[in-house]
């Protein structure tokens, strides 16, 4: 590890360096703000903010060695960023099983939505790190096509599956909400991440971007959907808490 | 969201897993797929159009045939006097369809606000699909001289200028409909974001594949979404295997008369070629079709 003292510069047009220590610091005042606010909800909700604030705590952690990574060698930290990921992804499952719970939603579903994000992240690490020399556009397609495979299934049990139906059955409309908001992150915000993997050698983008910006597209998507995530559990939290005591 | 449009989605999303496979042997498999899904998928949305019309109408096999074929001898007639009316008269009656199928459920309230959708969204997307391909196209209408006299419609400009207007004329339709009379956010971003998709479907993908994405995904399991739905509800069928066999002998029949007019077309027996007879023949058979959905649709 090094010590920001021992950096001797940094240059104004390393747009991933600059998202590393943003990256870093957002996680680290969102995990405050969850931890913080955990007082301010109604029991039920405590434990959703507990889980919101860890999924950026745990990203803020990486992120801390990511940085460090990125600055000492100048290359993507694959290896830190996919651990980061194996915690929290599912973690971000668990938020859909907490809001949908009250609805009825079983552990198998938490289970199933665990199973798929795992084939996601695994089929994605082993396409990213394992990618031969100079990189093999038929090595990052098959592993690209089983992750996608696995997002596809999360993708339609928050749109369309049991995720969604729960939500309807219900008949909150702030869990609704909350659920759709979710929906949408699955929809827009974890396909930032697709575009990331396909800059790296062998990859679709390769030719437009360089293999560092992998980490740019990345760095990105974790601040719109940790983050954001985590805020609109809040705000599902929030306002059904004030709702409650009135 | 409806189900058409998270399969378009998951569809899109795994095509740009496979792209990167770019070579002639994978270009040739991924076209020969896309015509597999047309002739099984998209073909069928349209073979039924006997049993919606008798059974929404309560009329006879005789009127049905005559009402029908007789729309499609008028078309040929068109087709053999004003080529390019005609083909203007596909193109026109083309949007109205596509967007009456993808907007049939909303709208019923409002029937200005509906019929602008239906045509700026089906003009928008007819138009996304040649001028994102336009050189493409280009080259192959080069290559047929029959197309020649389409010449007026294949002016870059004019294109660009037509997606424009017909893409904002129904960004604001929608945006007037969804957030000020109905108020429904979700139902309005949903719209917007499927357009972009689809506009970067044939941005980032040849002709034939973002065509068939649209035309197969979107459009035809929709529709047969809709006509399934229909027939389960008169008693006409029991479930999916017997909506099958009641989509099947139209849909062979339209198999066949494909191959028959390539063999013919090969043989030399034709004047045209038969690209172009493709064109009249599914400009026929879309315009009764179209009227179809339309009798189905307003009476839904």
């Amino acid at each position: 590890m090094i010590l920001l003292t021992d950096i001797a510069k940094m240059a104004p047009d390393d747009y991933v360096g600059f998202t590393f220590f943003i990256g870093y610091m957002a996680m680290m005042a969102a995990s405050v703000f969850f931890f913080f606010e955990r007082s301010s909800v109604s029991g039920k909700w405590k434990l959703s903010l507990l889980v919101s604030g860890l999924i950026t705590f745990i990203a803020a952690v990486h992120y801390y060695y990511m940085r460090d990574y990125y600055m000492a060698h100048g290359e993507s930290p694959t290896f830190f960023r996919y651990i980061d990921w194996t915690l929290t992804v599912p973690l971000m499952c668990v938020e859909f099983y907490l809001l949908t719970k009250a609805a009825g939603a079983k552990f198998g579903l938490l289970i199933k939505l665990i199973l798929a994000s795992v084939l996601m992240l695994v089929a994605g690490y082993i396409g990213e790190a394992f990618n031969p020399a100079g990189g093999s556009t038929s090595h990052s397609v098959m592993w690209g096509v089983i992750s996608t495979v696995g997002y596809i299934y999360i993708l339609h049990t928050a749109w369309m599956g049991e995720v969604a139906k729960l939500a309807e059955q219900s008949g909150d409309a702030v869990v609704q909400k909350g659920v759709r908001i979710l929906a949408w992150f699955v929809l827009v915000g974890w396909a930032i991440y697709p575009i990331g993997y396909m800059c790296m050698p062998g990859g679709w983008l390769s030719a437009v971007f360089a293999p560092t910006d992998v980490d740019l597209f990345y760095n990105i998507a974790d601040a719109i959907n940790k983050i954001g995530f985590g805020l609109v559990v809040y705000s599902v939290a929030i306002q059904d808490s004030n709702k409650a005591a009135a | 969201m409806k189900h058409s449009t998270l399969l378009f989605i998951a569809v899109f999303y795994l095509m740009c897993a496979i792209m990167p496979l770019q070579d002639a042997g994978f270009e040739t498999s991924i076209n020969t797929f896309c015509l597999l899904s047309i002739l099984l998928i998209g073909i069928p949305h349209g073979a039924i159009d006997n049993l919606l019309y008798m059974h929404k109408n309560k009329v006879s096999a005789p009127f049905f045939y005559s009402f029908y074929f007789g729309i499609m001898l008028a078309n040929l007639a068109i087709w053999w006097f004003y080529p390019t009316l005609a083909y203007f008269l596909f193109l026109l009656v083309s949007s109205y369809h596509f967007g009456q199928s993808q907007f049939n459920n909303l709208y019923k309230d409002n029937k200005i606000v509906a019929y602008i959708s239906y045509f700026s969204w089906g003009t928008s997307i007819l138009t996304a699909m040649v001028f994102f391909n336009f050189k493409e196209l280009n080259q192959l209408i080069q290559l047929e001289t029959d197309f020649s006299i389409f010449g007026i419609f294949y002016n870059v400009e004019a294109i660009q200028i037509t997606l424009i207007v017909s893409t904002t004329i129904y960004v604001l339709a929608t945006t007037i409909y969804r957030l000020y009379i109905q108020r429904k956010i979700n139902g309005f971003l949903i719209e917007i974001f499927q357009i972009c998709l689809l506009f970067t479907t044939f941005y980032l993908f040849n002709f034939m594949v973002g065509f068939t994405i649209f035309f197969v995904l979107m459009h035809a399991t929709d529709v047969m979404g809709h006509e399934y739905n229909f027939l389960l509800r008169q008693k006409i069928i029991r479930n999916y295997k017997h909506f099958i066999i009641k989509l099947l002998p139209y849909t062979l029949v339209s198999i066949v008369g494909i191959f028959f007019f390539y063999g013919i077309s090969q043989a030399g027996y034709l004047n045209s070629s038969f690209a172009y007879c493709m064109l009249v023949l599914t400009s026929t058979i879309t315009l009764p079709h179209s009227l179809v959905m339309n009798n189905f649709y307003h009476q839904s």
